[in-house]
């Protein structure tokens, strides 16, 4: 990830919505994702991601499954249905944590 | 280029080699390289297998994959807790909250009609546990010597499970608070009956929890590490 600490604070969202919209995913398609949306502009650090995978697998968030594909054994994730409440809840965070930045970056003037 | 069988090995070992010990986390992090590998061949097909993976495992930071061992340990052993907290909740239901009642009862009754001193009740309980802790170690090593001889492969949830000695080491600490409250009582008998009979119930919950981590959860072991494992079946 990018060395700013302002996405790192936000990595368990980023997965979660990933997840969200994807299905089920691998932990390096995870990080080839997130670079090819951002345009290469976001580089999710391999060793955040599999702790906050791991992690969010262990806080009931994310269930995993193994496929044996070519000659090794990959590990998919998926959200569980409390995964699913809890981007929801995170995403709608988020949102308003960003709108109270704008707020106060940007502020309205009201005469 | 895709990723041959030896090369697949030479990246078990690397990661052998950076300390992550345990299969299941090999094969995850196996498959992150060998991903990573390939995608760099694609740009440029050149590049030695060497030199790619040096590139890949460079991306997971200073501290290799200590981080993901680590918070792996963290949140199986939170797991292998709520597992024991779970059997032993089950002593608080019908019917088995009777026998921990009747058990309690028992050595309530037991403590008050002998009147041995509390530091020899400590001094035999800590021998007993010192004693399992001694066996436990000692059989840890041996199997964990046997399954290196035989090439087995490790998973961490399982040796979390058959390592709980440990843990129990440090449950016994509060027994010797016993002896911090109660420094010149004669006996047992002497002590108040609803100090008595707490003292009796933590001794029974104490012993369930000892049953539970040693016999309850070993003997559920495979289905326990199925459910943490999907891969588990997929290995030979």
């Amino acid at each position: 990830m990018s060395h700013n600490q302002l996405y790192r604070g936000s990595l368990t969202t980023i997965i979660l919505r990933l997840l969200e919209q994807e299905g089920k995913m691998y932990g390096y398609e995870i990080t080839q994702k997130v670079k090819e949306i951002t345009g290469g502009r976001m580089d999710i650090k391999e060793g955040a991601l599999y702790p906050s995978l791991h992690k969010l697998q262990a806080e009931g968030h994310l269930t995993v499954e193994a496929e044996k594909v070519e000659n090794r054994i990959r590990k998919y994730y998926s959200l569980t249905p409390q995964g699913k409440k809890q981007t929801l809840a995170m995403l709608s965070e988020l949102r308003e944590y960003m709108e109270n930045m704008q707020a106060i970056t940007n502020p309205k003037l009201v005469f | 280029m895709i990723i041959n069988d030896s090369q697949l090995k030479q990246l078990y070992t690397f990661t052998q080699k950076h300390y992550v010990e345990w299969y299941d986390l090999q094969m995850e992090l196996v498959d992150h390289l060998a991903n990573g590998i390939e995608a760099q061949w694609k740009e440029n097909p050149h590049l030695s297998f060497e030199d790619a993976l040096q590139k890949e495992f460079k991306k997971f930071g200073v501290f290799g994959f200590m981080e993901v061992v680590e918070e792996r340990q963290k949140s199986l052993s939170k797991k292998y807790s709520k597992l024991i907290w779970k059997h032993v909740l089950v002593f608080f239901k019908i019917p088995r909250i009777f026998m921990l009642l009747v058990f309690s009862f028992l050595v309530f009754y037991l403590l008050r009609i002998l009147t041995l001193s509390a530091d020899y009740f400590i001094a035999v309980v800590f021998i007993l546990c010192l004693g399992y802790l001694v066996v436990l170690t000692v059989s840890n090593y041996r199997n964990r010597k046997r399954a290196q001889e035989r090439g087995e492969k490790k998973w961490l949830f399982k040796d979390i499970m058959m390592q709980q000695g440990a843990g129990f080491g440090l449950a016994l600490l509060p027994i010797h608070f016993f002896n911090f409250i109660l420094p010149n009582t004669e006996s047992f008998a002497s002590l108040n009956a609803y100090v008595l009979a707490g003292i009796s119930f933590l001794f029974v919950l104490m012993c369930v929890m000892v049953y539970v981590m040693l016999v309850e959860l070993p003997k559920r072991a495979e289905v326990y590490l199925q459910e943490t494992y999907p891969e588990y079946q997929l290995v030979d």
